[in-house]
């Protein structure tokens, strides 16, 4: 394939894949509203008719473009949700596991097109699944009636006793069967005829649905042109009445509309069912066929005369408005914004040019009106900048619920794997973060909770000993501090057992008993982030096997983050991650160090505090000072870059207190410039072993100034220095 | 000189070139173009299509921590730009630079990496017949770092550098 026709696809294949992604997290929020409407009854049919109409257009979206795999997935799943929506099959946690199994394996094969820029690439195999799964489905689903007696035949019956055999010839299986099931409880049946002005048919239609729907369930709209007139159009809606004939004559009011009672409604008994006779339907044979578990079997309702298509298209369009108006949104790729954001960052740039050339023509002679003239325009200029700025960087906030999400969805499928009934508390899913940060976090974020579930959550029966409920809890936190978004997992179980993690470090070799005896409870339960130290007892599928929380920490460290873990044996276990806002641009301090100017990000500095010579003190050769009863420990910036100057500290000397968590180190800087929003640049791979830098920016005058990555000095500051104090042992003096 | 050490010019450009990501597919009696600079008053050449833009060197800011002939980072059209020593890079003594000094930049693997050199030149554009290949000089040791020796005409020898070589080697 020569470049540029690759380049041509990517673009329309981007589009696809958003569109794609797009219906898909629909489907998976649909499923999910399904599953809590599960828990409490009955869902709405219209909930399950959606995800219907998901999966339909996925299909026909993967058809276009030749993406076979999804093709067949989103078929096999329109299928099934058919037999559903039929009541063929019945919706249970099991059917909707495999629902939602196949809303990931979607997931799996759109990223598999993403990675391999081809329709049909491959779908990596993931743990337990084969794959994309494709034609799974009603496999898992049980079908409905142990096959005696087909229950849609004894609806059949009761429908043609009381409805018009001129309205049911022209109802979709799924319709009728709507129709039949709420004719079944007894409910009142109603034609309400209206006519409408072809051209704005889509609005009133929408009205008219708007002013029903909460009256009880619309089965369908019929049109007829009865009227005679081309320009105008007659529709019935079929409506199946819950609420008082009185309130429905009210929300007609205004409207031309006629009704007229179908069905009468009844006192629906208890004991319906019963009420039914079954007889022996005529249409037998064809029931017997539909009946067979076949989930290939494409049912999408299918006109049967010209007239039903003419609804579906009617129906269609309805739904097309309605879409159009909820969604006022834009998918932008970020990379679009980020090209944006340095356009800005250049501009501000010129910005300070320009103020430096009028701060340069006000001292200068004569003409001075005009050198404060522009003054005044650059400080207009640098609002709107700022103004600018600020807008950008609110579109690459999305609420973290996006990503809550697809958490809630994992969280169902690992508690229902594990046998662990898991109760998900969700606040703050309107918490809005960096798109950037969300997509990095999702992974740190899926693993903290299977641990939790996994082995933070106890069995039921120790659970049950505990005095615990039997459904375990997590909770998932989010809330901005200040610059900052914390997000928390907390969970009720066991808690993490600080032996058992120290006896693990021990036997990986991370620390020598004597030491293990000498740590800090917070210290212990730090060592869970080292490589290859689990808290689980024993391996399961799912995690303990030491993979992850390192990765965990090492991922979240790399977006400038923090995670902290709490516990209490027997309570529970609280993991918080403490994220910036947003990656692009952040507040800053300037500093210089031997004549450079860095820059530290202000989310990690505590303070900053003269440093005279006096106040250094030195323990074990380490300097330190004390800052309010506590000793701080100090980083000399020069040394650390590997530049140490000579001699004592000079008078001026500043020291920048950062802090990590719970860790704090004094960075010992020649001076403090100032403050800055700064814009980070990355730098390249070449530079990496510096180790220290998290990229750079340029403050002003087109010289570049490096932005400390502070964690990682704090976390090299520190490793170091446990390093040297172990070899050499306290001389004893006796 | 041996008629040994004159490897065929155009099948051993092509499979050094190959290591590069642009084959260009040197045929016979192609011309091949050459962007000349110099180092110390001696002329090198770089693969013309390898240089993106040349330019004065903006200021510098040192990046401590890193290998030496890594001189630090500047800024180029908003970019962040590793600058590195060229100098240091073929094995000569770092000195500072002089007033006609370039940057050259270049791409490694994607990342934005500037080559300073003493002065630029001019492009030399040589026939295959002027591009000898398959050099080895006895005594130094950087020999992995030229690609061939150009001869635009009988007075002048371009030393021809790999500049994507030498970037993969020390930058690893």
């Amino acid at each position: 394939m020569t470049k540029s026709k690759k380049r041509d696809m990517s673009k329309t294949m981007k589009e696809f894949l958003s569109e794609s992604q797009e219906l898909v997290e629909t489907l998976s929020r649909n499923l999910m509203d399904i599953d809590a409407a599960l828990k409490v009854g009955e869902p709405d049919p219209d909930m399950i008719n959606e995800v219907f109409r998901g999966w339909h257009t996925l299909k026909g979206l993967a058809s276009t473009f030749g993406a076979e795999t999804l093709t067949k997935l989103a078929h096999a799943e329109e299928s099934l949700l058919d037999e559903i929506r039929l009541g063929r099959v019945e919706l249970t946690a099991d059917a909707l596991d495999s629902l939602l199994e196949s809303v990931e394996a979607a997931i799996r094969t759109l990223n598999a097109i993403d990675a391999a820029g081809d329709v049909n690439a491959a779908v990596p195999a993931t743990l337990g699944s084969d794959g994309a799964k494709p034609a799974a489905g009603a496999g898992a689903a049980e079908t409905k009636g142990d096959g005696a007696r087909p229950p849609q035949a004894e609806i059949q019956v009761e429908l043609r006793e009381v409805v018009a055999s001129e309205v049911l010839e022209v109802l979709t299986e799924f319709e009728e069967h709507r129709l039949a099931i709420n004719v079944q409880q007894g409910r009142g049946v109603y034609r309400v005829r209206t006519r409408f002005a072809l051209q704005t048919i889509d609005a009133e239609l929408d009205a008219i649905k708007r002013r029903l729907k909460p009256l009880g369930e619309i089965i369908t709209y019929l049109p007829s042109t009865e009227s005679g007139d081309p320009d105008l159009l007659d529709i019935d809606v079929i409506l199946v009445l819950n609420e008082s004939l009185a309130a429905l004559d009210a929300a007609l009011d205004g409207i031309e509309a006629k009704r007229e009672q179908l069905v009468p409604p009844r006192v629906a008994p208890r004991d319906t069912a019963q009420t039914i006779q079954p007889k022996v339907s005529s249409k037998a044979p064809d029931e017997q066929i539909s009946r067979e578990p076949a989930p290939l079997a494409p049912n999408i309702p299918a006109p049967r005369e010209p007239k039903e298509g003419a609804i579906v298209s009617t129906r269609d369009r309805a739904a097309g408005t309605s879409l159009r108006s909820v969604s006022q949104s834009v998918r932008v790729d970020i990379g679009k914004l980020d090209r944006l954001m340095n356009a800005v960052g250049e501009l501000n740039i010129i910005r300070t040019a320009i103020a430096k050339v009028s701060d340069e023509l006000r001292t200068a002679m004569g003409r001075r009106d005009l050198a404060i003239e522009l003054h005044r325009v650059t400080r207009g200029f640098e609002r709107r900048l700022a103004e600018m700025r600020e807008g950008i960087l609110e579109v690459r906030m999305v609420p973290i619920g996006q990503m809550f999400d697809r958490l809630t969805r994992m969280t169902r499928k690992i508690s229902r794997s594990l046998g662990k009934e898991i109760h998900l508390v969700i606040a703050g899913a309107d918490t809005e973060v960096d798109k950037l940060i969300i997509e990095e976090l999702s992974d740190p974020l899926m693993h903290i909770i299977r641990n939790a579930i996994d082995h933070g959550v106890e069995e039921p029966s120790e659970r049950r000993e505990a005095g615990k409920p039997d459904v375990g809890t997590v909770a998932l936190t989010a809330y901005q501090k200040g610059n900052h978004v914390l997000i928390e997992v907390e969970d009720d179980g066991a808690g993490i057992d600080g032996e058992r993690i120290v006896a693990a470090a021990v036997l990986r070799g991370f620390l020598t008993p004597e030491q293990a005896g000498s740590l800090s409870e917070r210290e212990i339960l730090n060592l869970v982030f080292l490589p290859g130290v689990s808290t689980a007892k024993e391996t399961t599928e799912l995690s303990g096997r030491g993979v992850g929380m390192d990765v965990v920490k090492t991922n979240i460290s790399a977006l400038g983050g923090v995670v902290e873990v709490q516990t209490e044996l027997g309570i529970g276990t609280k993991f918080t991650i403490t994220m910036p806002v947003t990656l692009a641009i952040i507040p800053a301090l300037l500093v210089s160090v031997d004549g450079d100017t860095y820059a530290v990000p202000l989310n990690t500095v505590a303070e900053a505090l003269i440093l005279s010579p006096a106040d250094v003190e030195t323990v074990m050769g380490a300097e330190v000072m004390t800052l309010r009863g506590k000793t701080l420990p100090l980083c000399r910036l020069d040394r650390f870059f590997g530049r140490p100057r000579s001699g004592p500290l000079e008078e001026s000397s500043r020291v920048v207190v950062a802090s990590l968590g719970q860790r704090r180190l004094g960075l010992v800087v020649d001076n403090l410039v100032g403050q800055q929003d700064v814009v980070i640049k990355p730098l390249g791979e070449s530079l990496a072993e510096a180790g220290c830098f998290a990229g750079a920016t340029e403050i002003g005058d087109q010289r570049l100034s490096l932005v400390l990555d502070t964690v990682a000095i704090i976390e090299e500051f520190f490793a170091i220095g446990e390093e040297a104090s172990r070899p050499t042992p306290i001389p004893v003096v006796g | 000189m041996t008629d040994s050490l004159i490897v065929s010019p155009a099948a051993s450009l092509g499979s050094r070139a190959r290591r590069h990501r642009g084959d260009r597919g040197v045929g016979a009696g192609a011309a091949l173009s050459f962007l000349g600079f110099t180092l110390e008053k001696e002329e090198y050449g770089a693969d013309l299509n390898l240089v993106t833009q040349i330019v004065k060197p903006p200021p510098l800011t040192w990046v401590p921590r890193v290998r030496p002939h890594v001189l630090g980072v500047i800024s180029i059209r908003g970019a962040v730009v590793t600058l590195v020593d060229l100098r240091q890079l073929i094995g000569l003594a770092p000195t500072s630079w002089p007033r006609t000094a370039r940057v050259l930049l270049t791409r490694h693997e994607g990342e934005p990496i500037g080559l300073l050199v003493d002065g630029v030149t001019h492009v030399h554009r040589v026939s295959l017949e002027q591009y000898e290949t398959g050099l080895s000089l006895e005594e130094s040791s950087r020999t992995e770092c030229v690609l061939g020796i150009a001869r635009p005409d009988p007075s002048t020898r371009v030393t021809i550098v790999d500049v994507l070589g030498i970037l993969s080697e020390l930058m690893r």
